[in-house]
């Protein structure tokens, strides 16, 4: 599948302050990093796609006062976050959270047959998915979005050496999964599916 | 290909998505929010303020603990946990860690004696093991270090709420939800101690079942005492998540 790539300005500050222009721009820039990085965080990757939207909805429905903070985007992954480990806890509360490989791995399939960029890092999804959750998001938020690791703090109500913490052993831990092969590899989807 | 190569790989493409799929989600967007009602308008409002609303907790949770207010402190981080805000579950189980030893100091003799102070002291140590738990699961590995420490610092002829030749309260008999194994025994029997423990991990009933049987003290002998009325504290500490 072709992806149209989207001119990539220099920093995620610059992004934002462009995105500002418009709600639909704002859009545009942050729904793929959004949407992704919850794929990360959710063990079910179908709350991805419904928190993003709602998150977007919330955003729009408050897009004047957006305009007035200093990192917008920085809101909307802080709230999204949030809604992923409120639903989460939710399920631990039910018993309904699933615990095997099996499950998680027919999980990252669907993810993968719905959008490419999934299909293509689908191991080191599988690997920070298995990181307990503080750490996974700091290591997403800090490598994969491009945020400062004072900036990941502040989202995720931590103080910068507690984000540095969790980097350090998230980072540690990944190391160890993806060089020893520990996560299950689910079956690649077909190419040419939509993002 | 090294850690840092397949971040900088998927880092480097995590913003590229076909225009015509990002369209097509903006439009659906946009139809659900011409079609919000005002109550889902507050809904999503109330919803989004909830986690400047968590921030607040945890900030005003900071102070009474400075101010030495520890059951104040547990309340306020109690809502802060129940949202899983950062590490308000580890300062949580730290708040109350500290208010078990201040019971603990209250204590007159080295023979349990099943008073009030003894049985609120190991309600506080069930609920800051459950807090420690919920913090190491969520990445904060120190926990385990304050648990072990916090079990050393009581484990003396602790009281017990349960008498010990008392039958163990069925499993599921906890509030809420029940766990959809079977609850503790079940699980343990059919599952290894690895598959046990991941479970008990992600499984509150579990959890709120072991906090019922007594925890981590229940082992103690000690005499049998009605359970603690439920106060300001033990209600904070066991807010729902």
């Amino acid at each position: 599948m072709s992806q149209a790539s989207l001119p990539e300005p220099s920093s995620p500050g610059q992004r934002a302050r462009l995105a500002m222009s418009s709600f639909p721009e704002f859009y545009r820039q942050y729904w793929p990093r959004l949407v992704r990085c919850l794929v990360t965080q959710a063990g079910d990757s179908r709350w991805a796609e419904d928190i993003a939207q709602e998150t977007m909805l919330a955003a729009i429905a408050k897009w004047d006062e957006l305009l007035t903070y200093e990192r917008p985007d920085a809101w909307l992954f802080k709230v999204a976050i949030r809604r992923v480990r409120r639903l989460e806890a939710q399920a631990r509360e039910r018993c309904l959270v699933p615990e095997d490989d099996d499950a998680a791995a027919g999980d990252l399939g669907i993810a993968a047959s719905i959008d490419v960029w999934a299909g293509e890092h689908l191991d080191l999804i599988a690997a920070i998915r298995s990181l307990p959750r503080r750490q996974a998001e700091v290591i997403v938020l800090h490598h994969l979005i491009g945020y400062t690791l004072a900036e990941t703090g502040e989202i995720l109500g931590m103080c910068e050496a507690t984000a540095k913490t969790h980097l350090k052993r998230a980072r540690d831990r990944l190391q160890v999964l993806l060089h020893d092969d520990h996560v299950p590899a689910p079956p690649r989807p077909e190419r040419g599916q939509p993002a | 290909m090294t850690l840092d190569e397949r971040l900088a790989a998927a880092s480097a493409t995590i913003g590229e998505m076909a225009e015509a799929g990002i369209t097509q989600r903006l439009e659906q967007l946009r139809a659900a929010h011409r079609g919000q009602t005002d109550l889902d308008r507050a809904r999503y409002g109330a919803e989004s303020d909830s986690a400047e609303l968590d921030w607040a907790a945890y900030e005003l949770a900071g102070q009474h603990e400075a101010a030495g207010d520890l059951a104040a402190a547990a309340r306020w981080y109690g809502l802060a946990a129940a949202s899983d805000l950062g590490d308000a579950a580890l300062r949580l189980g730290r708040v109350l860690d500290r208010h078990a030893d201040r019971y603990a100091g209250q204590r007159t003799g080295a023979a349990p004696s099943g008073t009030a102070a003894e049985r609120e002291e190991l309600a506080l140590v069930s609920e800051a093991a459950r807090w420690y738990i919920e913090a190491y699961s969520a990445g904060h590995l120190e926990a385990v270090g304050y648990l072990d420490d916090m079990i050393s610092r009581h484990d003396i002829r602790r009281p017990r709420s349960r008498p010990r030749d008392a039958e163990p309260e069925a499993a599921g008999a906890t509030a809420g939800a029940a766990c959809a194994r079977g609850g503790l025994d079940a699980v343990i029997e059919a599952t290894d101690l690895a598959g046990a423990t991941a479970h008990f991990q992600r499984c509150t009933p579990c959890q709120q079942e072991f906090v019922q049987r007594g925890g981590l003290l229940a082992s103690w002998d000690v005499p049998a005492a009605p359970r603690p009325t439920v106060g300001p504290m033990r209600h904070a500490a066991g807010a729902r998540r």
